[in-house]
Parts: structure tokens; sequence; C-alpha cells
């Protein structure tokens, strides 16, 4: 059985009259330690995918199960359990809060956890080491976003999940995030998925699952996975 | 085509969307209306209520009293005045009436009116004729009488025997007399008048009038007490001032010259009748002068007749001795004369026929002629001594006649003499009766000459509506009333002003991006802002709408009904206070629309392409407390974030702060109110006050006073002598008591600054605290009283004690002394044994067997009256705490809404996070937690002077409240602020548990 599993996932939203088919039976399998990637353009239902794997949606129908727990069965407060102790969250707009420093946003994220990384030790793995005590508004995109991928491994999740996290930056300092994560799937066998539209990506994956239309179009293996300096796009 | 304004489309869609938000501000200006239109309608509207009630009975708005009374002579002189409507004459008198032959009550009674002043009937109908009276209908229910029962009027009245046959209200009284039966003073009784009536004017004895009611042209058109009616009345005042004088000197030249002609009539009657006792004195005098001679000339001939007597009686005694010497020479008895000479005479005949035979010649002859001889010589010495003896009989006789006569004479001459003294001791009686009465007379006449020079001129008092202390009261009342206005809503607008702010600011800083679109497309600042000033506007004309229709009915309603507590009026007579609603409207308009405007202006100074960015987050900063690492580092970690988001937030915990302090001072203000009142009764009756009843008394005795303390329910007795004055229009009770030991049975003297007991002391007067205040006074200064008698004293002021109900003068009977005033106590302060109230009145039935007690009054009577009054204060604290509520729900609704709306980011990260609901909810309430706790102490802390201030304004004049907030007030203050914080606390953990963790996270719109 593989650590996670997705079977005939479907999401339905009603909007008024209209039911808008967000997933249709969607099914796919994630190895411990891999490094997934998500394609798809917008719409196509990886975001609402990201959702339901992360607990913070549920499906319409089907079952998805994590690491032997079938999360599509929790109850509103065993998901918020398994969001607190299971998964790693990495947003576009790394969703930092400001009024803590990058030290003390990551404290805030290992507060809820017992089995925690040390926070400064991940600020200084992710390169912060000199700006833990600074402010978001003090650090800029690509500093931020690490700050928030600190906060999401410091918790030491078993699923490090990635919404377009280099959406919002330039190209240079992508990489290097992407860098990050791919050296944190690769170093800590850590489970990372990350979503993106940009296809170029596909060559740094383990794996690589296509999005259309609320299906999953295919899924491809990577043997050998690029490293992420040498993908240009 | 008529373009279609779509920025128009666009704020009402704004409004639309952000409900909750104008729902919140609709609130917050009905709030501020709804509490400044409500108290500033409030005076208004008691004010219009007082005046079509007294101009339902057309009442007087001058009325004239003069020292000498009033003449019809006045009147048409009243009546040549231009802005005088009506005059109406009144006779009115006071007096003592003895009701089912228990207590004494004091009375007014007054002409039936005219016109001025009409009654308004209750019951039964007004008196016909003279022997009927209409009472008010208090006297009835009080007294357990009913229409038909019978009151004894004393001889100021031709009937004194009455009958009731109605009752009725009068417009010149309108205490409330639930409290206290009292209708103003007067110099008789107890010095109250507890009672009126009306009599039919024929039924009063008195030749001139009691006074004159006036009413003025154009005074009803006008609301009682305006600006235009005291100046109407002010200037009618001084016209009418304008004749006083000369009324008063005609009226005192008429009384003068009344008094004069009297006089003359009488001085002339008078000397007339002493002319006539002169006359009769001096005739009487004549006549016995008469009388005295005609005696001594009775006297003199009685005793020249006594003289010829005694000569009579002399020669009587003479002849008689004489004779008797003959009869002894002759050895005759007197007797036995006229037999002798018969026998002589026979013998004188025997010898002559003897003789006749014998011749001359015969010797025997000769010798019988010889002896004849002899015998005639010896018969004419017989006959001479019979005819001797017959003149002496006769004499003797005459004598006797004129002796008589003589006695009869003398007996005459002495009763005549009698009657002559008699008469004249009558004389010179008379002469002193005469003297005396002509001293009398003349001086009395002297006297009344003297008064007459001293009757002094009459002086009017022309007063007007003020002077009936209830109508000052009143005013007082409303003014207080208006000032609360002034004083409340600031709280309200306060917080308006600051949750329009942050309100309208979040508001204004959502539409960043929509502002530099539309800038961008080239609307000016101006068309931009009407959005937000539609927002507000309309907002606050709902508001202010709803506000002052609910405002202008509850609070005016709510307030008179507390103050129907004082005052006898129909039910209140809510108007449409037009001024006062814009007012209210502009001040809640300028509030926040004055807020929208600033911000709205703020926010479009920034150029388009500043708005079309999204606003960069607010930085964090660190506070000044992680300086001091070693408090900071024990802090936990969520503290941490909680004291740095207070810092970070400071306009929004600033209001949120000031928001709970304004909903506790205001429930503190409530509970303050009732703390001030709800001990007053325990603090005068129980603290102040140590006797259980008081026994008034016509008359004062020592008995009496023994047959009250054998009573066996009385344990204690002290006499005392209680007088009404004035000091300064303050109405005043003298206590004078005789030792300073019966004043300690009566009531505890405690210095209002040491608290320490004190005695009376021998060269000044102990006065309570809060004459003190009124007056402005301070031990060692002097003041001066006037009784109702107009006697007037002057004390000098050795202390000031604690009281809380009226004011009190404490004195003793040696310092009473030196004003020549009687001291005779009017009334017996009794301690009784723990009585039921059943108990209380038979012991009362029981004292007032008793001729000399007027009432007795037990301190449950005055406390059950004071307690009725405190019930109506439950009320207002009620309404204080809904306002509390309301202002709570708004301010922190709004609040908490906002905060939540600014960091939906922040929140949805820590649900994604994986932070439990209730950790989430912690995460944001525990900052309103220490928002509350900061804003309930501020709250208390203001809290404490708002009540101050609050019952500063609407303290009576006769009472003093306590200024202690008690615990419980503070500790219920605090704990409904927090129920409140809980409530709003929950609405947030539905609307934090409604927070989309997708949605959020998505973009920064």
């Amino acid at each position: 059985m593989s650590y996670i599993e997705f079977k005939n996932i479907s999401k339905i939203y009603q909007m008024g009259e209209v039911k808008i088919k967000a997933l249709n039976k969607t099914n796919f399998t994630i190895e411990k330690g891999e490094l997934v990637v998500i394609l798809g353009p917008s719409g196509a239902g990886k975001t609402t995918c990201l959702n339901i794997l992360g607990g913070m949606d549920n499906a319409t129908s089907g079952t998805a199960i994590v690491d032997g727990i079938d999360i599509t069965k929790l109850k509103d407060k065993e998901l918020i359990t398994y969001r607190r102790h299971d998964i790693g969250f990495v947003f576009q707009f790394y969703n930092l809060v400001n009024n803590l420093t990058a030290l003390e946003n990551v404290e805030l994220a290992v507060q809820l956890c017992k089995d925690h990384l040390n926070p400064s030790t991940i600020l200084n793995k992710v390169g912060l080491k000199e700006r833990k005590n600074n402010f978001p508004s003090q650090l800029s995109g690509g500093e931020q976003q690490r700050v928030a991928i600190a906060r999401a491994i410091a918790k030491n999740p078993k699923i490090l999940l990635c919404d377009e996290p280099t959406g919002a930056l330039d190209y240079k300092t992508g990489k290097q995030i992407l860098k990050l994560l791919q050296d944190t799937s690769h170093n800590e066998n850590m489970t990372v998925i990350i979503i993106t539209h940009n296809s170029a990506l596909a060559d740094m994956a383990d794996k690589v699952i296509r999005f259309k239309n609320g299906e999953v179009e295919n899924i491809t293996i990577n043997k050998h996975p690029k490293d992420i300096e040498n993908i240009e796009w | 085509m008529k373009k279609k304004n779509r920025i128009l489309t666009n704020s009402f869609r704004k409004i639309k969307k952000s409900l909750p938000r104008f729902i919140s501000l609709i609130v917050i200006s009905m709030l501020g209306v709804f509490v400044f239109s409500g108290l500033l309608a409030a005076a208004p509207d008691m004010m219009r209520t007082l005046d079509k009630y007294l101009d339902s009975q057309n009442t007087y708005d001058l009325k004239i009293i003069s020292t000498l009374g009033m003449t019809d002579n006045d009147i048409t002189a009243l009546k040549n005045i231009d802005g005088i409507l009506d005059v109406e004459p009144s006779y009115s008198k006071d007096l003592l009436i003895q009701i089912n032959d228990e207590e004494e009550t004091v009375f007014n009674i007054s002409s039936l009116p005219q016109k001025i002043n009409t009654l308004k009937l209750i019951a039964g109908r007004l008196p016909q004729s003279d022997n009927e009276i209409v009472v008010e209908p208090n006297f009835l229910t009080k007294n357990n009488l009913s229409i038909g029962s019978k009151l004894t009027l004393n001889e100021t009245f031709k009937n004194k025997e009455v009958t009731i046959v109605g009752t009725i209200t009068s417009t010149l009284y309108y205490t409330n007399t639930r409290i206290n039966q009292n209708r103003g003073s007067t110099s008789i009784g107890s010095g109250t008048i507890n009672y009126y009536a009306y009599v039919p004017a024929s039924n009063f004895n008195q030749d001139y009038y009691s006074c004159l009611y006036i009413t003025a042209v154009d005074a009803l058109m006008k609301e009682t007490n305006s600006q235009e009616y005291n100046d109407l009345i002010e200037n009618l005042q001084k016209q009418i001032e304008s004749i006083k004088a000369s009324q008063e000197q005609a009226r005192y030249e008429e009384i003068y010259n009344q008094a004069e002609d009297e006089i003359t009539t009488e001085e002339t009657k008078v000397t007339n009748e002493l002319n006539q006792a002169l006359q009769k004195i001096n005739t009487s005098s004549t006549q016995l002068k008469q009388a005295q001679s005609s005696l001594k000339q009775a006297q003199k001939d009685l005793n020249s007749f006594k003289n010829e007597l005694t000569q009579a009686k002399k020669q009587i005694d003479e002849g008689q001795a004489s004779f008797k010497e003959a009869l002894d020479n002759n050895n005759l008895e007197e007797n036995s004369l006229d037999s002798t000479l018969d026998t002589l005479n026979n013998s004188i005949f025997e010898l002559e026929q003897q003789l006749s035979t014998y011749d001359p010649s015969n010797p025997q002859y000769d010798y019988s002629l010889q002896q004849l001889n002899l015998l005639k010589k010896y018969q004419s010495q017989l006959e001479t001594l019979i005819k001797t003896k017959e003149t002496l009989t006769t004499s003797e006789n005459t004598y006797n006649s004129n002796m008589q006569k003589y006695n009869s004479a003398l007996r005459t001459y002495n009763s005549n003499l009698k009657v002559y003294n008699n008469n004249l001791s009558k004389l010179n009686q008379a002469k002193k009766t005469y003297e005396e009465n002509k001293t009398t007379a003349l001086n009395k006449i002297a006297d009344a000459k003297k008064q007459l020079a001293n009757i002094q001129k009459p002086t009017w008092y022309i007063t007007d509506r003020h002077t009936y202390q209830t109508y000052a009261d009143y005013i007082n009342d409303t003014e207080s009333i208006t000032n609360l206005a002034l004083l409340f809503p600031i709280v309200f607008f306060a917080v308006a002003v600051l949750v329009s702010l942050i309100s309208m600011n979040r508001l204004v800083e959502d539409d960043r991006s929509e502002i530099g679109t539309l800038k961008s497309l080239g609307f000016s600042n101006h068309e931009i802002m009407i959005k937000y000033f539609l927002f507000a506007f309309l907002a606050i004309i709902i508001g202010s709408i709803l506000g002052s229709i609910g405002g202008s009915t509850f609070i005016p309603t709510i307030i008179f009904n507390i103050y129907g507590m004082l005052f006898d009026l129909p039910h209140i007579e809510l108007g449409l206070n037009l001024k006062i609603n814009i007012a209210s409207f502009l001040i809640t308009t300028m509030c926040i629309c004055g807020t929208t405007l600033l911000t709205a202006h703020l926010v479009l100074k920034e150029k388009p392409s500043e708005l079309m960015r999204p606003k960069p987050p607010k930085n964090g900063k660190r506070v000044f407390l992680e300086n001091i690492h070693f408090i900071w580092q024990r802090l936990k970690f969520s503290n941490k974030v909680i004291i740095r988001n207070i810092f970070r937030y400071k306009k929004r915990v600033l209001v949120t702060i000031i928001g709970i302090a304004g909903c506790t001072a205001l429930v503190l203000c409530g509970f303050g109110i009732k703390d001030a009142i709800v001990d007053i009764n325990e603090m005068q009756y129980g603290k102040t006050f140590k006797f259980d009843n008081m026994i008034y008394l016509t008359e004062y005795d020592e008995s009496q006073l023994s047959t009250i303390s054998h009573n066996e329910n009385i344990t204690l007795t002290t006499p005392a002598m209680l007088l009404n004055a004035t000091l300064n229009d303050t109405s005043v009770n003298m206590f004078i008591t005789d030792n300073d030991k019966s004043l300690a049975n009566v009531v505890n003297l405690v210095d209002c600054q040491s608290q320490k007991i004190l005695s009376l002391p021998e060269d000044g007067v102990i006065i309570t605290d809060k004459l003190a205040d009124l007056e402005n006074l301070a031990i060692g200064e002097k003041i001066t009283l006037t009784d109702i008698d107009n006697h007037s004293y002057t004390f000098k002021i050795s202390g000031i004690v604690n009281n809380y109900i009226g004011h009190y003068i404490y004195l003793s009977k040696s310092l009473f002394d030196k004003f020549n005033e009687n001291y005779s106590p009017n009334i017996i302060y009794t301690n009784t044994k723990e009585l039921t109230a059943d108990e209380r009145v038979t012991l009362k039935e029981e004292l007032l067997q008793n001729d000399e007690i007027r009432s007795i009054t037990f301190k449950q009577d005055l406390m059950e009256s004071v307690d009725n009054m405190l019930k109506s204060l439950n009320k207002v604290v009620v309404i204080l705490i809904v306002l509390a509520a309301l202002l709570s729900f708004v301010v922190l609704y709004n609040l908490s809404n906002i905060n939540i709306n600014e960091r939906k980011r922040e929140i949805a990260t820590l649900k994604v996070l994986g932070f439990y609901n209730k950790e989430v909810d912690r995460y944001i309430t525990s900052e309103n937690i220490i928002l509350t706790i900061l804003g309930i102490a501020l709250g208390l802390f203001v809290g404490y002077f708002l009540t101050e201030a609050v019952i500063k304004t609407v303290e009576m004049d006769m009472a003093r409240f306590i200024y202690d907030i008690s615990f419980n007030s503070y500790l219920y203050a605090t704990l409904i602020s927090i129920l409140f914080t809980i409530i709003v606390d929950q609405v947030t953990h539905f609307t934090l548990k409604k927070i989309n963790m997708i949605e959020s996270l998505k973009s920064v719109e």
C-alpha cells in the first residue's frame, strides 16, 4: 500500500443551483519521501486536490488514505489534528504572521506539536541565520517564503504541501526556493507535493501528476529527476 | 438617454454588501440620538405638561397679597392696566379642623374661584350654599371620610357647620402628597398646611380680600417659564409695581380715615357721655347744697324749738314746784283739791246759809262771817290752786305735744341728714367715677390716636408662579435633567465618533484598489467620496429617526414617572421637539460624517498607483517590553503575540478600551445613583435619628409626658421644641432642647469632618451639612433665621453634622431664651419597643385619645415613603444598564468584526497550521479579554467621576445623597461588562469559525 492513496475522489461545489465538479473520480498514489509535482492549468482541480489532501476541505465522495488513515472519514476536529501534526503548508503568498519575527513565525507553528524540530536550526538550514529576528515586512519575498517553508518543516510533518510556492517570486528566487524544497525532500526523506502551472518543473519531480478538467490526465515517474539548477524556463 | 450614476449604484451595493457594518453605524447613531434627544426632550416635555395643566384651569400668572388685605378699589385700579386680562379676588384662611375627634389638621380654605384657578371636579358637585364645602380627594381617602361628611369651621366663617359635597383638585397645588401631606406652610398648628378646601365666598366673615389673582393677556399662548412668558410676566409685574405705591397709599388712607372717623365718633360720644355725667353731678351737687342749707335751717329751728321747749319745761317745772309748795303750804293733796273745794264750797254754802240766818249782829255772825271770809279766802286760794293746776296741766300738755313735735322734727331732720350724707357720698363716688371714666376715655382716645399714627403703610407682595415652591422645584428638576442631557450623551457621542472612525476607516481601506481604479478613470475626489458619505449619512438618518422616536418617547416618560413621586401632574405631554431632534441629528452627523470624510480624505490623497497596489500590511514592531529581557523571556509565546498585537493596533485597542470603559462607567453610574439614595433611609432614620416616633403636641405639660412615658410600649420620651424657620428662603427646622442629654436621645450629632459625636454648645448652634453646602456656611460664621411669626434669630455656627433628609439647626434652650421667646415643647420624641405594624396602629390610637396630642408619626411611615421613591430609581438603573449593554455590543461587535476582517489571512493561516477552534478563539479573544480588563479598570475610574457628576446634578436641595459607591456596585459593573464581553466573544467565535481557510489564503486582494 502506498503512503498516500487517492481513490475515486470527487469534489462538487454547489453554487446556488449550479453544480461545479472540481474533481471527478481522481485516483493516484504517492510514496513516502517522493517529490511530487502536480501540474495543470487554472481550474483543473489541482488546488482542490491539495486542499483535500491538506485537510482543509472535504471530498464529496471517494477515499483519501494518508499513512493508513482515511482522511475523508475524519471529523472537523480530527482534521485539525491531522493538519496540526501531519501537514506542512507553503502558500503562494507566504501567509506569515506580520506581527511575528521570522523565528517567532516558526515558533508559532512549533508550539502546536510535540515532535517538532528546533526552529532556530531550521531557519539556519533555510539560510536565514542572520534574519531570524526580522519581521516579515523587513524580509524579501524569497526570504519570506523560506520562513514559510521553515515554518512548515519545523512541525516535522508527514507531508509538505506547496501551493504555487514560487508564484509570487522572481525567477532566481523561485529557483532557490524550489531547490530548498528538493533538498528537503531528498535529504530529509520528506514527502513534498508542489502545485504549479509551470510544466518545466516536471523534470525536478520523482512523480508528475497532470490534471485537466478535474481529472488526472496522466502520471509520469521520473527515474532520474533533474536537479533544479539544471532546469531552465 | 439619461446617464445612470453608477457611483450611486456602487454606493447602494456597498451598503447591501456591508449590511452589518451599516447596521452597526445605524445603531451607534441611534444610541447617541436616543440618549441625547431623549434626555433633552424630557425637560421641554415636562414643562409643556405643566403648562397645559396650569392653562387647563386658567391658573394665575401673578398674585398680589397685601399686609392690609386687598379691596375692590385695587381691583378697579388693576383692571385699568393694559396687560391684565382678568383680576379675581379670593378669600383665604388657614385653620385647624378636628377630624374624627382625633388629630387636628391644618386646612387652607379659600373662596370658590370664578374664572382664575378654576377647580377640576373629581366627584360630587361644587358648593351651592354657605353650608357646603369641597375638599381635595386625598382628604377623604386618608381620613376615611366620604361625600356627605361634616366639618366644623371656626368663627371666621358665617356658617361653621359645613357638609362635604364634592372633591376637587386645584392647579394651585401639585406637590405629590404620598410622602408628606404638605400644602405649604402656615403660622398655625404644626406649621404645615395639610389640605385645601373651598367654600362659597359668601361664607367668609371678612371685609377685605386675602389676595388677588391676575391673569396676563397672551400668557395662555406662552409656555410657562419660557423666556417669553417670564418676560411678559416681568413686564406686567413692573406695570403693577407702578400703581403699587398709590394703591398702598390709598389703602393706607382708607384704613387711616376709617380708624380716624371711628376715633372721632368715639371721642364725641365719649365727650357727650362725660358731659352728661358731669351735668348730672353738678345738678345733684346743687340739690345737695340746697338740701344742706335747708338741713342747716332745720337744725337751727330745731335748736331754737328745743330751747323753747327747755324754757317751757323749766317754767313748767318751776310752776310745778311752786304749786307743790303751795300745796305743801296748804297741806293739800293735789288729787284731793277738787274734793276739798267741793267740801269747802259746801261749807261756804252752809255757812252762808247759816249766816243768812244769822243776823249780822249776831256774834255768831261775825264769827261766821269771819269764818266765811276765811273760808272764802281759802276757797279763792284753792280755786287759784286749781286754776294753777289746770294751767300747769295745760302747759305740760302743750310741752308734751311740742316735745312730740320736736322729736318727730328731729327724726325727719336725721333722716334728711342721712339722705343728704348718702347723696353726698354718692356724688363723691360719681365724681370719682367720672374722673376715672374721663381718664380712661381720654387715654383710650389718646391710645387710639397713637395707634392711628402707628398704622403701617401696607405692602403689596406681587408674586409670580415661582413663589409656589413646587413650581420652582419642578423647574429646578427639569433643569437638572437638561444638565444630565449634556453629561451622558458625551459618552455616547465619543464612542460613536471612535467607532465610526474605525469602521469607516476600514470601509475605505477595503476599497483602496477600487478607489484607485475610480481615480484612474478620472472621477474626482468628491464624486468618490459620495459613496462613503452616503453610507454614513443614510445610516445616520435612519439611526437618528429611530433614536429620536425612541428617545423622545421612552426617556421623557420614564423620567416623568420618576418625578411623579414628587409632583402630582397628569400624564406627560409628549411633543415633537424638532429643535432637539435636529440638533442631535446634526451632532451625530458631525461626529460620524466628519470622521468618515476625514478618513476618506486621507485615503483619497494617495495617488491612484499607490492605491491600486495592496496596502503593505502593518509592520510588526518590537514593543518596549521586549527590552526587558527577564520579563519578555518568561512570557508564554502566545502572550507575547497578544502583547505585540495590542501595541500594533493601537487605534482599535483604544476604541475598544474606551467602549468598554463607557459601558462600565454607565453601569456603575446606574448602580451608583441607586447607592446614593438607597441608604439614605438607614443613614437618616437608623444612624442619625434615634427616635422611633414623633408625637406632635397642641399643648405641653408634665402630666402628659408621664402619661406617655408610662405607656408600656414606650421606653424613652424626650420633649423638645421644633420650629419652622427660613434661612434665605430655605426651609429649616429649628430643634431646641433643654439639655444635651435629651438631644443625644433623639439625634446623633456626628461631625461631618471628623465623624466624631458633637455635643450641643451653649453659645452656638449646630447645623446640618447640606444646609451648610447650600448656603456656603462654615463654622464660626453667623446666620440669621426668620420664623413663621417673623421673629429673627442670629446664631453663631459652632458645628456642622451629617444629615440626609431636610435641614436642621440644633440649639440649646438657654441660647433660645436669650431671644425672649418662650421655650415650650411642642413635640415629644419617643423610643418604643419593637412593634409590628399592627401594634404601631394600636399604640397610635391609644395615644391619640389624649387631647393634647395633635398627631403621631412613626419613623417607619417616613421610611416607607422614601422607600417608595427609591423603587422608581431601579428603573433608572435598568435604563442605564440597557443603554450600556447596547453600547458595549455595538462597540465590541463592531471592533472585533473589524479586527477579524483585518486579520482574516492571519487567522486562516493559523487554521491551516492546525490551530483548534478554541485556540483560534483564544488567540483573538485573549486580546479582547485584556482590553476588557483595561476597559473595565478605566470605566470604574471614569464611572466614579461620572456618578459623582450625575448625583450632583440630580441631588435635591432637601436631601443629601451618599457619594460612596458601594463595593457591590463596582462588582456588578465589572461583572456586567464581563458578561457583555463574553456574549460578544461568543458571537466572535462563530465569525471565526466561519472564516474559510482556502478562500482567504488564495491571494492578496
